[in-house]
């Protein structure tokens, strides 16, 4: 028997006899070690929220780079678009001859602004849906 | 298995509440099994360490929690395996001077609980490490040394308070 075994069998032994304690013995305990338990488990309760806050802390952080490199993303197709909005227009129309499944989104091509243009097409090239032949 | 079975990743919202819901002496309890569990690292993690990455493995899903499981039970059962299989990426900010987390052949925390209790001379609880350490369990244990319930439930609590203590040791700076 390898002694890493050796020692998980002892130490399962130690973490049973301490989860078997009563209430009064784990009270007992700490009062011999000169602590109470109300402060033993505030000071506990406080540990795990503080990994509770490092945990949303790296979520946050995650999101926000996450989010930063979509925008970068979509900035990298934004520049790559024609120069002028009739060009962008005309791209826009070529695309969506080539991707009929996409025409219901942009079905009112004339009605929409410059602005809608470079958005649809910035969304489009962000879905690989536009080539360099629609322009 | 049933809904409690369920093995779904924990919210954070579900860990506040499932520590809302634990008592004084639970985490009381979590503390010492951290502080048992420290020795095992031979100093490369505190008990502070233990319990905050099985906090952060529970809540980024790499532990599944099953909701019939106690928060003791779960977050002890995670530090045990951190305990067991991580290796510290970090140098250790204290270990106790018997022991040394790089070094294999530094003695491991079993190997200091024997030689305390050879310095104590005390033969009982020698031999009941050596028969956890055999794989015997505890009803084994108490036959085959004539041992009263009580009695042994003394000796088991004094191993486990020198486990604690090696566990705590410097690190007791850290809490």
């Amino acid at each position: 028997m390898t002694t890493n075994k050796k020692d998980e069998r002892v130490f399962d032994a130690l973490i049973r006899s301490a989860e078997n304690l009563t209430d009064d013995e784990v009270e007992a305990e700490y009062r011999g070690d000169g602590e109470d338990l109300p402060a033993v488990a505030s000071r506990v309760r406080g540990t795990l929220l503080a990994a509770v806050a490092e945990h949303q802390s790296r979520e946050r952080d995650r999101i926000r780079r996450e989010r930063s490199k979509s925008l970068n993303d979509l900035g990298v197709f934004r520049r790559q678009l024609p120069s002028t909005p009739e060009r962008r227009r005309q791209q826009l129309r070529s695309a969506l001859k080539e991707n009929p499944e996409a025409t219901a989104q942009f079905r009112n091509l004339d009605e929409m602004t410059d602005e809608d243009v470079e958005s649809a097409l910035t969304q489009l090239a962000f879905l690989g849906l536009l080539d360099e032949e629609s322009g | 298995m049933t809904p409690d079975d369920d093995p779904c990743a924990f919210s954070v919202l579900d860990f506040k509440r499932a520590l809302e819901a634990a008592s004084d002496a639970d985490l009381a309890r979590l503390e010492k099994i951290a502080w048992i569990l420290a020795a095992k690292t031979k100093g490369a993690m505190t008990p502070t360490d233990l319990l905050n990455k099985a906090v952060l493995r529970t809540l980024d899903g790499k532990r599944t929690w099953r909701r019939s499981v106690s928060l003791v039970q779960h977050l002890g059962g995670v530090m045990r395996s951190i305990a067991f299989h991580d290796k510290a990426k970090d140098p250790p900010e204290w270990a106790p001077p018997e022991a040394d987390p790089d070094n294999e052949d530094a003695p491991g925390a079993v190997a200091l609980l024997v030689q305390h209790f050879e310095e104590k001379n005390d033969d009982d609880a020698l031999l009941v490490l050596e028969g956890y350490a055999e794989g015997k369990e505890a009803d084994e244990i108490r036959d085959d040394l004539d041992l009263e319930q009580t009695r042994y439930e003394t000796i088991m609590k004094s191993i486990r308070r020198a486990g604690e203590r090696l566990g705590v040791s410097k690190g007791r700076k850290t809490r």
